[in-house]
């Protein structure tokens, strides 16, 4: 049988994130108290592990974070410029907003779709970034950059 | 063919090495796995391992494992843990009382040799070495309880008692699962194991499941070195006094020190006089 203290190890471990971090996501705790839960000193009540658990579900934002490589690796395959990930609308799944470049094929915008979603194994709304879409414009503009990660792209602005 | 027991001459009984430690240890064992790691399939067939290799082994021990078996089990069925809310104080507290009833009923009116008693009046004064260890155990729990409550962080697994009447259920829970500890472990299990083990043998087997008891409802991290040892202490002075009401009184000074140590961990302007 697996402890709660496994368990919350096993959840945040997975999210990714710190004891701090899961703490302040969680909220009402703090890095100490993680800290016994996860080595089994202190059993939380069950309120508070259920908060703790909902906080450590890893968020589709930072798991398309954690994927960056691969999801470049997918991008270069499909002519894929630019990345962009916008806050999902409440309920909605994660947003890639995509510049495609010129020579890019009609099905390089599905194909990249389909292989982002079988990468993460969730579904993913993945739109052309189209300024005269009212809607990806107000996505894009909440949107922080995938690809190129914004270090990189402020070096290639740097050396342009 | 019915399986005949082992017959055991009577000047074999109470020996330390016998096939009979076998089901005492793997009753010990299913203690620690029920209690201690919270694993029930391994607890469970620990215990029912203990019952049927003393079935095969001795069929006394048998009978007096079945009652000890059947008080772990009916506490096993609830969750085990320190919240003081009326319902959850009220369920535990039912299953703590059947888990001492079941075995004191059928060993006095099924079995018929009454092997399980609560001797709460003896007729016999307190010595003054009695009365002193006494003021010991309160000094005791004053110079170990704050430190390992308070550095090991353990005292989160009570609930947080600022209020009145939180309090009087804290003090009351506290008391009344001290005077469970004497009433099972003490006087049901350790004196039916005495009955088949050497006095010092069936104090370390219960001493398991007591300690592991203990572990479930909050005593972690290095718990186990305080509540083994304090375990063996209750069964040796029950032994020593043959008074439940000594054991008891032990039992809930150490316990008012547990007490006032968790009203100051949650409080710590309060009942500032610990030292850790």
């Amino acid at each position: 049988m697996i402890s709660i203290a496994q368990k919350l190890r096993a959840a945040r471990e997975r999210s990714g994130l710190t004891q701090e971090a899961l703490a302040a996501a969680a909220g009402g705790v703090n890095q100490a108290q993680i800290s016994l839960y996860e080595r089994g000193i202190v059993r939380p009540n069950d309120d508070v592990a259920e908060r703790i658990l909902r906080a450590a579900k890893p968020r589709p934002g930072a798991v398309l974070h954690q994927n960056t490589e691969r999801i470049a690796a997918i991008g270069r395959r499909h002519s894929v410029t630019r990345v962009l990930v916008a806050e999902p609308e409440p309920g909605g799944d994660p947003v890639l907003i995509v510049s495609l470049a010129p020579s890019a094929a009609p099905h390089d915008l599905s194909g990249f779709a389909v292989e982002v979603e079988d990468l993460l194994d969730a579904s993913v709304e993945v739109l052309l970034d189209d300024p005269g879409d009212a809607r990806v414009r107000d996505l894009a503009q909440r949107g922080t950059p995938l690809l190129p990660s914004a270090e990189a792209a402020h070096a290639s602005t740097d050396a342009g | 063919m019915t399986a005949q027991p082992v017959a055991i001459p009577e000047r074999d009984r109470r020996q330390a090495l016998s096939w009979r430690l076998l089901p005492g240890v793997l009753l010990s064992v299913s203690g620690v796995l029920l209690y201690g790691f919270g694993t029930d399939l391994g607890g469970y067939g620990a215990l029912a391992a203990a019952l049927v290799t003393a079935a095969v082994i001795d069929r006394r021990l048998f009978k007096d494992l079945v009652l000890i078996a059947a008080g772990m089990i009916i506490i096993s069925a609830v969750p085990l843990d320190s919240d003081i809310s009326i319902g959850h104080m009220a369920q535990m507290g039912s299953a703590l009382a059947l888990a001492v009833l079941v075995p004191y009923a059928v060993s006095r009116w099924v079995y018929h040799d009454h092997a399980v008693r609560f001797p709460v009046n003896t007729g016999q004064r307190w010595s003054r070495a009695e009365r002193l260890y006494l003021v010991f155990i309160v000094a005791l729990g004053y110079a170990i309880l704050p430190f390992y409550m308070i550095s090991t962080g353990v005292y989160q697994n009570w609930p947080n008692v600022s209020e009145p009447d939180a309090m009087i259920r804290l003090f009351i829970g506290v008391n009344a699962v001290g005077i469970w500890d004497e009433l099972f472990f003490v006087c049901t299990t350790f004196t039916l194991l005495r009955r088949h083990f050497p006095d010092w043998l069936a104090n370390v087997l219960q001493a398991f499941v007591f300690s592991s008891f203990l572990w479930e409802l909050g005593y972690h991290a290095w718990g186990p070195l305080l509540t083994y040892p304090f375990a063996l202490l209750q069964g040796y002075t029950f032994k020593r006094t043959k008074s439940l009401t000594y054991v008891v009184s032990v039992h809930l000074l150490f316990d008012l020190v547990l007490f006032l140590v968790l009203v100051h961990a949650h409080n710590r302007q309060w009942l500032d006089f610990f030292v850790y």
